[in-house]
């Protein structure tokens, strides 16, 4: 089927079969697919076990591969593409001819380093797929509130500023505050409930009082509401658990003082030498070298399976492993896998490739490596001297100067029209280097700025609401950079149209 | 009788000698020059059937005839336009900076349908003036001027197709890189390979159209390159040295095609060759220029009056085992201005009412032992002479 749709190119649109477009962007789309299917298959939670972990490794291994395909394609895919040159042949063209051979080279690196968004927009598909943003609000809400009354610890003292001999030092309190009573360190209004991240701190420190309000007022039916829809949520997942709602509640309400000795653990049991577990904030002793617990005797007991010692909770409900399901699916929703810097730099990448291929295309193999090595050996130039004048600053406006003489050069040879001299190899500097002007001169002007504003001389105290150039400059360095993509695409434009006039004037 | 016809009958020749090889590639080119799709069709139908009826002698005839009168009938009708220049220098030189060696100052004017030789030793300027004249080159005075349409210097340079000594590697099918040629070249889709095949039989590489290019002779490289410049359809063809690497019997067929090809009625185009093949680029060329030390001498003095040498002398290049001594007694008698030798060859030149009927009775009476001898009185062997 390729011959045949290849060979349609090649009688039709030459560019087309040259670039070999269809076989990759085919061979691109199905390992994108594929990727996105690994990704959608990795995201599966198993709300039975707390082994998120787990695919994380996993994902890790696909990622990798995913890069060494995309490598092993670009090589292929290139020995293919630069069988033909019908610009070095001088072929006739249209104007636009060039931009879009490399619009094409751009589009179709874009696709090879998409293999990682398409997994990790799979793995997030996947995760959202269980529930709605809404009905995940409510579930991590409920299991939020209901985490209250699970669990060994609680939250450290209050502190309080003291006079302790003419010093003025921070004292914890042994009781706890709210609403104006003393309550225990050890009692339920200490206790802090499980985060998720669709909740900020302050909208957790509500719910906390809201409950604690529940509490201290004996608001007995909303509580049990709360055990039940968390055990409609274990129900739902099969998880297993030795108490219901009626004994949970029997065992946490304790008015007033809402001491507990008994206690509801998050899960059943835990590894007996569990280092940083909940059972390690009892006191723990050393013997011959080895960590051992001291565990709540009351609530909890030992028993050997196997070769594995376990601590085992004498009441739980599994808590745990909601929690860090549900934690999953909320992280999936408040921030994507796939992070904007991520997109830039593929962004970047794709097009600085693409750049390269391009002036590869366009000059010559020999040409294209003098002009690396020139602007390498350009740069050593630059970072030695901006050593010696100890500011990146230097570097920065020495490629700049660089970059402007280059684009100076250029134009002069094209409106001369008499011999191409040196630019064939300076070309090159130049298409490498006009991507990077628009974020030196920002960076640039930037510390122009601060310079001025006195940044440096008092930064401490420095307010850039008092400057607001600064401080836009400041907050967008992320939109410059995507401005830069758009100048970057026009001034390819631009850049096409004139090489393609420059490569018709001789040579010597 | 206009140019096609008189091509026509040189054709009808070929059909009544029984040349089919010669003739064949005429088909194809007049074939190519009806640049319609039917004609394409047919001809390569006609292809197909003499591959498999190559001993059919009665049957073969009569088909050369049905296609040359098919091919007749449409080109007829198709106006002859006039041979246009196509460029000209003035002036032209080229100095490569410290070097001691300059081309020029070169003037000359190549119109369509005309094949220019340049001739001359190794380093004496013949791959520069022809980079100059595909635009690889900016000259250092004088000007080059081409005398039809182009948009830019790049346009300029899609419609000269300089091919040189040493090519490029083509890589993949040399079928494919034939197509992607002719589509780049505006061939329509349908087109596309009917043209190919034509053009892949014309230069006689059928056999080798799955070939690999390293697996290709230099000839055949050349014929494909050929093939390929055939498909760009060049306003100038320029190319150095075409006969370097071909034995004798290619070297001819290579220059019969250059010919045919410059010379079509319909779309004539200029080339340009160097080589060091005198006689077989003099028997090809309209006109041939011999540089030396990147100046020029013009065999034929319509291209440059002033710069041609004394051309009435009766100069003849023979082979005889005589002595230098003995021969110039002998021609003393007919008031002989010089005789060389060298390496092997005598030169002698005679005063321009000496005749070469004059130079073979004295031969004869004398019998001088010649081995060959020839009248290079019109060539430009006479400039290598020291």
């Amino acid at each position: 089927m390729f011959k045949k749709i290849q060979n349609y190119l090649l009688i039709n649109y030459p560019l087309l079969w040259n670039i070999k477009i269809v076989p990759m962007a085919s061979f691109l789309i199905v390992f994108n697919i594929i990727f996105f299917f690994l990704g959608y298959v990795s995201g599966e939670i198993d709300f039975t076990t707390t082994g998120g972990n787990y695919y994380k490794n996993n994902q890790e291994i696909i990622l990798f591969f995913g890069v060494l395909i995309s490598i092993l394609l670009f090589i292929v895919w290139l020995v293919f593409y630069l069988k033909n040159n019908g610009f070095k042949s001088f072929y006739p063209k249209r104007n636009n001819s060039l931009f879009k051979e490399w619009f094409i080279i751009f589009s179709l690196l874009i696709l090879i380093s998409s293999f990682s968004f398409s997994f990790l927009f799979g793995s997030d598909l996947r995760v959202k797929s269980y529930y709605s943003e809404k009905e995940a609000t409510k579930r991590c809400a409920t299991l939020a509130k209901a985490s209250l009354f699970l669990g060994y610890t609680y939250d450290g003292p209050q502190y309080v500023d003291k006079m302790i001999n003419d010093t003025l030092q921070s004292v914890p309190l042994d009781h706890v505050l709210f609403n104006n009573k003393k309550y225990s360190l050890e009692s339920l209004i200490n206790k802090d409930i499980e985060n998720f991240s669709f909740f900020e701190v302050t909208s957790d420190s509500l719910t906390k009082i809201k409950i604690k309000n529940w509490l201290v007022n004996q608001q007995k039916d909303s509580i049990k509401a709360v055990m039940n829809d968390f055990f409609k949520i274990a129900n739902e997942h099969n998880l297993r658990s030795n108490v219901d709602a009626e004994k949970w509640f029997s065992i946490v309400y304790n008015y007033p003082t809402f001491t507990q000795t008994l206690k509801v653990a998050k899960e059943e049991k835990g590894y007996y030498n569990n280092y940083g577990n909940e059972y390690a904030n009892s006191e723990t002793t050393t013997i011959d070298g080895a960590y051992e617990y001291n565990y709540d005797s009351i609530n909890q007991y030992t028993k050997t399976i196997g070769k594995e010692k376990y601590i085992f909770n004498r009441n739980y409900v599994p808590a745990e492993v909601l929690f860090s399901n549900y934690e999953e699916i909320a992280s999936t929703y408040t921030s994507s896998s796939i992070k904007e810097e991520m997109i830039l730099f593929a962004l970047y990448f794709s097009f600085g490739l693409a750049i390269v291929i391009f002036s590869f295309r366009i000059s010559s193999g020999r040409n294209w490596l003098i002009a690396l090595v020139s602007l390498g050996v350009l740069n050593i130039l630059l970072g030695i001297l901006s050593g010696i004048f100890g500011s990146e600053k230097f570097y920065l406006s020495g490629l700049l100067v660089v970059s402007m003489s280059l684009f100076i050069y250029f134009i002069f040879i094209t409106s001369r029209k008499t011999t191409k001299g040196i630019s064939p190899i300076t070309l090159n500097g130049l298409l490498w280097l006009f991507p990077t002007v628009i974020p030196i001169v920002y960076y640039l002007l930037f510390n122009f700025l601060k310079y001025t504003y006195g940044y440096y001389e008092r930064y401490d105290d420095f307010n850039y609401d008092n400057y607001p150039v600064l401080k836009f400059l400041k907050d967008n360095d992320e939109s410059m950079l995507w401005l830069n993509v758009v100048f970057v695409i026009v001034m390819m434009y631009f850049f096409s149209i004139k090489i393609k006039k420059w490569k018709g004037i001789a040579e010597n | 009788m206009n140019e096609f016809e008189k091509q026509y009958e040189e054709l009808q020749n070929f059909l009544k000698f029984e040349d089919y090889s010669i003739l064949t590639k005429r088909i194809i080119d007049l074939t190519l020059d009806t640049e319609e799709l039917n004609h394409y069709k047919k001809t390569n139908d006609f292809l197909v059937w003499l591959d498999q009826n190559e001993n059919n002698i009665d049957g073969k005839k009569e088909k050369y005839q049905t296609v040359l009168s098919d091919l007749h009938e449409t080109l007829s009708k198709k106006p002859i336009l006039d041979k246009k220049i196509l460029v000209s220098t003035t002036g032209l030189e080229k100095n490569y900076g410290s070097s001691s060696f300059g081309l020029g100052p070169i003037d000359l004017e190549l119109h369509q349908g005309e094949i220019l030789g340049l001739v001359g030793e190794n380093g004496n300027g013949k791959t520069t003036l022809l980079r100059s004249l595909c635009g690889e080159l900016h000259p250092t005075s004088g000007k080059i001027d081409y005398h039809f349409e182009h948009k830019d210097l790049y346009d300029l340079r899609t419609k000269l197709v300089y091919i040189p000594q040493r090519t490029d590697t083509w890589y993949g099918s040399m079928f494919e890189n034939l197509q992607f040629t002719a589509t780049n070249y505006g061939y329509k889709p349908e087109e596309n390979e009917l043209v190919v095949e034509l053009i892949i039989a014309r230069l006689g590489l059928r056999k080798f159209r799955n070939h690999s290019w390293k697996s290709l002779s230099s000839g055949y490289k050349m014929r494909f390159e050929l093939a390929r410049m055939l498909l760009r359809k060049p306003k100038i063809l320029l190319i150095d040295e075409p006969l370097a690497n071909l034995d004798i019997l290619a070297q001819q067929t290579v220059l019969e095609d250059f010919r045919a090809i410059a010379k079509s009625a319909f779309r004539p185009i200029g080339i340009v060759l160097s080589s060091q093949q005198l006689y077989e680029v003099e028997k090809t060329s309209d006109q041939v220029i011999f540089l030396k030390n990147g100046k020029q001498k013009n065999l034929h003095e319509k291209i440059n009056p002033e710069n041609e040498i004394q051309q009435n002398n009766l100069i003849i290049e023979f082979e005889s085992n005589w002595t230098q001594s003995q021969l110039g007694d002998v021609f003393a008698k007919l008031n002989m201005i010089s005789l060389q030798f060298n390496g092997g060859t005598y030169i002698v030149n005679f005063s321009e009412n000496v005749t070469v009927y004059d130079f073979m009775t004295l031969a004869t009476e004398n019998k001088i032992q010649l081995l060959y001898f020839r009248n290079i009185s019109n060539s430009t062997r006479r400039f290598f002479v020291s």
